[in-house]
């Protein structure tokens, strides 16, 4: 079944800008998808088409097969938003409260919103820190926490913008494994980087996108001999095969 | 962002944190409507009691401090105007200026009582959660009809959210530009453009990423607020701020 489709979607900025220009895309339930493109290429205005927080100016988005423009608030329950800046991203003023922003929207008893929140901090490896305030919190774990605001939603698209930027090592190790594992508890996840060497191995799928229009679709080792052409980093495996050096 | 503002919810476990937010408001408007009676004594023993509380907060004294000198400013000048403008006997004269035993007190009685509000008013943002605060005055306008409580409530309870996030935009903004040697630049006028412009400009951009990180996760009006629990303590602390300010404005 598709979870997200997707027909025919342009969207313009006020400034008269073209953000995405006749997007087609189907994604079925449980894919990897990785939406790459350089800076500018409209990945982040993609993914906020996914859950309503830009609307489709011509073109529909269809979430589970709700319409994104007629069920906004049940789409923005579907689909989790990781955005590119975590500390933006920050709502509430301890770590439990941020992670309880979500579910209290949905108006849960106080019980339910309780274990949804332990439930959502111990599966990012934050449940020592549930009264820590948010700000002190390294770059890592903001991004942790702000997946623990989304998984407390309960949804079952997570879109990721940007999730390694400003991450050190093992800061980005942890936020990949987290991601792998929601991956592997049946999420649908679509992850939008200009850095895929990062996720290369783990997508099932991987969407090119330049000025705003996907230029190329299919699995990666399809799309590895091309990418560099599209102003994105190739992975190292293919850099050393095609003999261009480390 | 390491650094946040002391001018908003410090997480913790105390007391003061478990009170029900309601009797913490009551405690504010109650304790501010008192000062305007009491004598300078008595208000700095207030005063020196809600420093205690500071500390007990765990609010660094510097930090306050540092975050007050504005109002401390405009403190000094309210108490130098007082201070010339009474009449009475000088103590002290100086060509034109005298000063007298009243000015002192009275510049000191004003400049202690607008310290003690907002003394009063960092304590009740530091221990409460702006949720809190947002039900707390929507139970008090509860009684009132034709108002919208709960749209009046959720844009106080906004407003307290983003107090910190202005603060910290204009800490980040004065750092950036002293780090540029705006400091040379003697004129306060020329200081005080630069600061604005960038400072609108990005709590503006920032606000506009909150809202979207709230609308990203179904933010409404309509929500899970947080529950009161009024408890024994709570009931007498109430009580004894009654009787004390009921005290207050007899004696
Ligand atoms: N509100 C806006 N008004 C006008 N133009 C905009 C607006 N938001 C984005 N754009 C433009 O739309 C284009 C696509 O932006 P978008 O943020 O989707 O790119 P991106 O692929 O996410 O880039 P990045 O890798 O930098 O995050 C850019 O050229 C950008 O300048
Ligand atoms: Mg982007």
């Amino acid at each position: 079944m598709n979870v997200i489709e997707i027909k025919d979607l342009t969207h313009r900025f006020s400034s008269g800008e073209v953000g995405l220009d006749r997007i087609d895309l189907r994604v079925q339930a449980g894919e990897f998808v990785v939406v790459c493109g350089p800076n500018g290429s409209g990945k982040t205005t993609l993914l906020r088409h996914l859950n309503g927080l830009l609307m489709p100016e011509s073109g529909s988005v269809h979430i589970s097969g709700l319409d994104v423009s007629e069920n906004a608030a049940k789409v923005r329950q579907l689909v989790g938003m990781v955005f590119q800046d975590a500390d933006s991203q920050i709502i509430g003023e301890t770590v439990f409260d941020d992670v309880a922003f979500g579910p209290e929207n949905l108006l849960l008893s106080r019980d339910e919103i309780h274990g949804r929140v332990t439930q959502a901090l111990s599966a990012v490896g934050l449940g020592h820190l549930t009264d820590q305030r948010p700000y002190l919190l390294s770059a890592g774990e903001k991004r942790r926490l702000a997946i623990a605001g989304v998984l407390a939603m309960i949804p079952r698209v997570i879109v990721f913008d940007e999730p390694f930027s400003n991450l050190d090592y093992p800061g980005m190790q942890q936020v990949l494994s987290q991601i792998l594992s929601l991956h592997k508890t049946g999420h649908t996840i679509l992850v939008a980087t200009h850095d895929l060497p990062k996720v290369y191995a783990y997508a099932d799928r991987i969407l090119l996108m330049r000025d705003g229009r996907i230029v190329r679709d299919g699995e990666p080792e399809q799309l590895l001999s091309e990418v560099g052409a599209f102003g994105v980093e190739k992975p190292c495996a293919c850099r050393m095969a095609s003999g261009a050096g480390p | 962002m390491t650094d946040v503002t002391v001018f908003s919810f410090q997480s913790g476990n105390t007391w003061l944190h478990g009170l029900d937010v309601r009797v913490k408001l009551a405690a504010l408007v109650l304790l501010t409507l008192s000062s305007i009676h009491i004598p300078p004594l008595k208000l700095t023993a207030m005063i020196a009691a809600l420093l205690c509380l500071i500390k007990y907060l765990d609010l660094s004294f510097i930090t306050v401090l540092k975050e007050l000198r504005f109002f401390i400013v405009l403190l000094l000048i309210i108490f130098a105007t007082r201070l010339l403008s009474a009449s009475g006997v000088p103590v002290y004269s100086f060509g034109p200026i005298a000063i007298s035993l009243d000015g002192i007190l009275q510049g000191g009685v004003v400049c202690l009582r607008m310290l003690l509000v907002v003394l009063l008013g960092l304590i009740l943002v530091a221990s409460t959660r702006y949720s809190e605060i947002k039900r707390a005055v929507e139970w008090t306008l509860a009684p009132f009809p034709f108002i919208p409580k709960r749209r009046v409530a959720t844009m106080i309870g906004l407003l307290l959210r983003f107090i910190p996030v202005i603060f910290n935009e204009a800490r980040e903004i004065k750092d950036a530009q002293r780090s540029r040697a705006i400091e040379v630049r003697k004129n306060p006028v020329f200081r005080i453009v630069k600061l604005t412009v960038p400072l609108v400009r990005r709590t503006f951009l920032r606000a506009e990423k909150l809202a979207l990180a709230m609308e990203a996760r179904c933010y409404r009006e309509v929500r899970t607020d947080p529950q009161f629990n009024f408890s024994k303590k709570d009931g007498l602390i109430l009580a004894m701020l009654i009787v004390l300010s009921a005290a207050g404005l007899v004696f």
